[in-house]
């Protein structure tokens, strides 16, 4: 997985509750260990389906919702504001990036299987995603695509995830991986050319 | 497929690939000392370029991170963010109002980038902050309240302060080295007060020290000050091994002292070093020291071994700034002496002697043989500026064991409290020590960043400026376009900083002959000033004043004239009892009235009449507030002088340019733009007297003193050209009459073009 500098220290947290737990294994994922995002991933999928269902069962339907704002405010529900700082914040990012990428993954997966059972789609963080169809293939290539890259050069396939999957500008990568923009905008420059070699190969 | 290569290296190289203009890579890796098949590959991973266009550059997905514009409306206890002043790296500063509406108060409010995370730490920032919050001095911005939001991030409230860098200040208005000494005893004044509190300012340099319009100095940011005093009961300790070092690196190394940069325990001696380095460049528009690359190591090599040069030394030489795109400007000693004493030997003369001393005593390396405090640089100053001998012997070894005592035992080693407040306030809390000092060292970089760019700019400017730089404007114009460039990338900067750097650039360019470039950049400029500050600010009447010149130089006469009076109204309220840029101002719209006239040329009397009282008013200001040898007089005399000569009073407008060289040639030196200017002038109206020899004589003057200012071409040496031209004619000479007409021609051909381009 990931190899991370130690950020941010950790202060003694409650472990009382999702909440508490979540934050701890963020701090600690943030902190260098890997082990913890592999408990992490599980727990915010499912807090964020949670919410998800609770959003399309709600009165007012809003099918619309951004899942923008849907992230975000997962993030200021699970984490704790105040034992977890700005840097860590940033870091969430980089963490919901391969969230999203997850969530984005399958989403994609699911629609394509879909077209063929004509079955309902579930009430899930999935259909709250305003992703155009025609960009499902490009998700499902770039990911696979993105395996190969993260093989060779795992940094610079975070940095393809952090920019294609959640957005986030080169100073946003930058601050999250602690390097330059410019850094990244190279890396991102060559990424490119490698995962359109692969995919014409694939 | 083949073998695939190691791709670390074949990244490496395809960087270096990407990096070279396209038609010339095959060349570029037919010269590459590298494995056949590495080449190959790297060849075949360019081909995929044709193809990239587009490819992943749409994200699927977007996350919205907070940004410093989302904040805003934002309350913090009873303020409200109202909207982003600047982000460093400590933090973003909002302009804030009361919220309650309890009393009507901007203010600054400065949200820092770290949560302090513990209830101790907090409590600490208490306490800092109240022992900060009573500094009260009419030259320190207080801090006014402070507090953690609901997400654990500190927030300290500080009055608002709006105003300029003191050297931007000194620069713009030239003042003299004696307005400049005046000016920094009042900063002297604002830091003895803080160390008589116990509080050391850590990080003095011009972005901290701002001048307000009414010309008041006000220190900014004693909220990351430390206190001095020891603690007894010094629960901390526990926490004091974790911290790398005692005085924490330093925050911005170009004003940093020895023991800042070596991390050693920071005293008042500190800031009346920087309070030195700040004094050294004020003075001198040098920088005592000149750093290779900005490593720790660099840093400190050239801070603690190499010695400033002596200020009467420095000002002969011409000062080179490092260009961020790299490379680097030359600034020449008649532009540093321009805007202070005008020319090179007088600043000399005049930083020679006392102010050598004082100066090279603030910069010594050990604290104890520095000023024993800012009051008593401050009285050496005013010692100086009183004629009276000065209490420092110059190369003094003046140290001696009972001053260094009495100094030591209130400059004790910083208490932790301030020093974890410090580490919280630089982003860092617990990182490991190395990190700590890396990561402040960054911080500083990322924070001088904006301020360098203005720096960087005003220096480009006194160069892009011919009247200024002697003619050495063409050298400049590929740093102009990179940093134009480089601005429209830039999307963090708050909306009058960046107007300041439009309006920067636009002027810039406009005085090179740019205007495709120039209007643009000025009218963006208007807007986010009127945006900002409103409409009534006295940067919008500068924005305006600036796009009306450009207009005029359009030609666009009306509508320059519509933009000037529009300025000159907000002038004049804004500065009842005069002020140097409403005396501009009223030039301005005297000397546009007198273009008009002359375009108009039927019903000119009535314009004549009005802009002949602009000028009147306009001198009588700035003869008032410069006294008469002043350069800002001489440009006003010229004013008058051509408007008179289009009312045909030629036989006054003489002594008035006469005058005006005389002041020129005294201010400036035998050459200079405003002198040719003015000699042109004088040979205008000596021609429309009929006196064509002595008009000749002087017309062939101005134009080999353009010739040589302007060697790249420039409207000036344009009428120059045709003007002589013209006198030829009037003396039969049609030869050189001719010659001269077919060379201003070609010029006027030239700059077209350069025009359109």
């Amino acid at each position: 997985m990931l190899s991370e500098s130690p950020i941010s220290a950790i202060v003694s947290l409650p472990m009382s509750d999702t909440k508490g737990e979540i934050t701890q294994l963020l701090l600690a994922w943030s902190d260098g260990d890997r082990a913890a995002l592999n408990r992490l991933m599980p727990l915010v999928l499912e807090e964020l389906r949670r919410m998800a269902r609770r959003y399309l069962d709600g009165e007012d339907s809003r099918h619309t919702l951004q899942t923008n704002a849907l992230v975000n405010e997962v993030y200021l529900r699970l984490v704790d504001r105040r034992k977890v700082t700005w840097r860590n914040q940033a870091h969430f990012f980089g963490f919901a990036a391969q969230l999203m990428r997850r969530v984005l993954v399958d989403h994609a997966r699911h629609r394509q299987r879909n077209k063929r059972d004509q079955g309902r789609r579930p009430l899930s963080i999935e259909a709250l995603i305003d992703l155009p169809e025609r960009r499902d293939l490009e998700v499902l290539l770039v990911d696979e695509a993105l395996k190969a890259l993260a093989r060779e050069d795992e940094r610079q396939a975070r940095i393809v995830e952090m920019r294609f999957f959640a957005g986030l500008n080169n100073e946003q990568i930058g601050e999250i991986l602690r390097i330059s923009p410019s850094t990244v905008k190279r890396e991102w420059a060559t990424a490119r050319l490698f995962l359109l070699r692969e995919l014409s190969q694939s | 497929m083949s073998r695939r290569e190691n791709w670390p290296e074949v990244k490496s190289l395809l960087e270096q690939a990407l990096e070279v203009p396209v038609e010339e890579r095959a060349a570029w890796l037919s010269r590459l000392v590298a494995e056949p098949a590495l080449v190959a590959e790297v060849q075949g991973l360019l081909a995929f370029e044709d193809q990239a266009g587009g490819f992943i550059d749409e994200p699927v997905f977007s996350f919205q991170l907070p940004t410093p514009e989302l904040e805003a409306g934002r309350r913090l206890g009873p303020w409200r963010l109202l909207s982003p002043l600047g982000k460093g790296g400590m933090g973003t500063v909002y302009l804030a109002e009361r919220a309650d509406g309890a009393f009507a108060l901007t203010v600054a409010v400065k949200l820092l980038n770290t949560g302090l995370g513990t209830d101790e730490l907090i409590s600490r920032f208490e306490a800092e902050r109240h022992i900060l919050a009573r500094l009260i001095h009419p030259n320190i911005a207080r801090l006014l309240d402070g507090g953690t939001g609901e997400d654990g991030r500190p927030y300290l409230v500080m009055e608002h302060v709006e105003g300029e860098p003191i050297d931007v200040h000194c620069d713009r208005h030239r003042l003299s080295t004696r307005a400049r000494l005046e000016l920094f005893r009042s900063v002297c004044s604002a830091v003895q007060l803080a160390h008589q509190n116990l509080v050391v300012h850590r990080d003095l340099k011009p972005a901290n020290i701002l001048v307000t319009a009414d010309g008041t100095v006000k220190l900014l940011d004693f909220g990351i000050a430390k206190l001095l005093a020891p603690q007894p009961d010094d629960a901390r300790d526990h926490t004091a091994p974790t911290l790398a070092h005692p005085g924490g690196a330093p925050l911005t190394p170009r004003y940093a002292s020895p023991e800042q940069v070596r991390c050693e325990p920071i005293t008042t001696a500190s800031d009346v070093y920087s309070l030195g380095v700040i004094l050294y460049e004020l003075l001198t528009g040098h920088r005592p020291y000149r750093f290779d690359t900005l490593t720790p190591a660099e840093i400190e090599r050239v801070v603690c071994g190499s010695m400033p040069p002596r200020p009467s030394t420095v000002v002969r030489r011409s000062e080179e700034l490092a260009i961020k795109e790299g490379g680097s400007l030359v600034l020449p000693p008649e532009a540093v002496a321009g805007v202070r004493d005008g020319d090179v030997a007088r600043l000399s003369r005049r930083l020679a002697g006392d102010l050598d001393t004082i100066l090279l005593k603030s910069l010594s390396k050990e604290p104890e043989r520095r000023f024993a405090s800012a009051e008593q640089l401050s009285e050496d100053i005013r010692l100086y500026l009183a004629g009276q001998p000065i209490g420092s012997r110059p190369d003094s070894f003046g140290y001696r064991a009972g001053k260094f005592l009495a100094r030591h035992a209130f400059g004790v080693t910083v208490a932790a409290a301030g020093l974890v407040l410090l580490l919280a306030f630089a982003g860092a809390m617990t990182w490991q020590r190395a990190e700590i000092a890396a990561r402040s060292r960054e911080v500083a970089r990322e924070r001088d960043r904006a301020e360098a760019t203005k720096d960087f700019l005003l220096e480009l400017i006194s160069q892009a400026d011919p009247r200024r730089a002697k003619g050495r404007e063409i050298t400049i114009r590929e740093a102009l376009d990179q940093r134009a460039s480089r601005l429209a990338e830039e999307t963090s900067l708050d909306p009058a900083t960046r107007a300041d750097l439009l309006d920067a650039l636009g002027v810039a360019y406009r005085s090179l002959g740019r205007s495709e470039e120039a209007g643009p950049l000025l009218t963006e400029a208007l807007a986010l000033r009127r945006r900002a500050l409103g409409e009534e600010h006295v940067q919008v009447a500068e924005s305006l004043h600036n796009l009306a010149n450009l207009e005029r130089q359009l030609r666009h006469l009306d509508k320059a004239e519509r933009l000037t009076r529009q300025a000159l109204a907000i002038q004049r309220r804004a500065f009842p009892q005069g002020h140097r840029d409403l005396a501009r101002g009223l030039n301005n719209l005297a000397s546009l009235l007198g273009d008009k006239a002359e375009a108009a040329s039927v019903a000119g009397g009535p314009l004549l009449a009005e802009a002949e009282a602009l000028a009147r008013e306009g001198l009588a200001m700035k003869q008032r507030l410069f006294g008469e040898e002043n350069s800002e007089v001489a440009v006003s005399l010229n004013t008058l002088a051509a408007i008179l000569v289009r009312e045909g009073r030629t036989a006054e407008a003489e002594p008035l340019l006469r005058r005006s060289i005389a002041l020129r040639q005294k201010l400036d030196g035998p050459r200079s733009p405003g002198l040719a200017k003015a000699i042109n002038n004088l040979a205008v109206v000596l021609a429309k007297e009929g006196r064509l020899s002595e008009a000749e004589a002087l017309h062939r003057e101005s134009l080999a003193m353009r010739r040589e200012l302007y060697r790249d071409g420039h409207p000036d040496l344009l009428r120059s050209l045709e003007n002589l031209s013209d006198l030829r004619v009037r003396q039969g000479d049609s030869d050189e009459a001719a010659a001269l007409s077919r060379e201003a021609q070609e010029l006027k051909k030239r700059l077209e073009d350069k025009e359109a381009r």
